[in-house]
């Protein structure tokens, strides 16, 4: 990690680029866990006397 | 959700943990909050009762009346 890299941006060092792709893994599993929580959601309606 | 450049403020080694520290944390308190709140959700771990939390509204089924057939003192013995 070359220090004096004009693409890294502090305070963490990271390029914007490394940061956008790091995000893009978060939001992709931020996707991926709701998605679980939405069938979660639908199953403790369906067999639970949850909003009964 | 333009948020990407967070990254290059917050260290992701320390960012990240705490955010996905975080959800799990509040994970925890939801399920423990309902797991303290309400009977069916430790009936559940219980076991046993098998279907009883399914069909708690269902409306008992009506019986076909029995005056079709005739009452038995009405006809003699031959």
């Amino acid at each position: 990690m070359a220090d004096n890299d004009p693409n890294r941006v502090w305070p963490s060092g990271l390029t914007t680029r490394e940061a956008e792709e790091l995000h893009d893994g978060l939001k992709q599993g931020t996707r991926i866990f709701g998605a679980i929580a939405v069938i979660a959601h639908i199953l403790a309606f369906m067999n639970t006397p949850w909003l009964h | 959700m333009n948020e990407g450049k967070i990254w290059t403020v917050v260290n992701p080694s320390v960012g990240v943990p705490l955010f996905l520290g975080g959800v799990t944390a509040i994970a925890l308190i939801v399920h423990f909050a309902i797991l303290s709140h309400t009977t069916w959700f430790s009936g559940y771990w219980q076991g046993g009762a098998r279907g009883m939390a399914a069909a708690p509204v269902t409306a008992p089924a009506v019986t076909a009346p029995a005056a079709a057939t005739p009452t038995p003192a009405a006809t003699p013995a031959p």
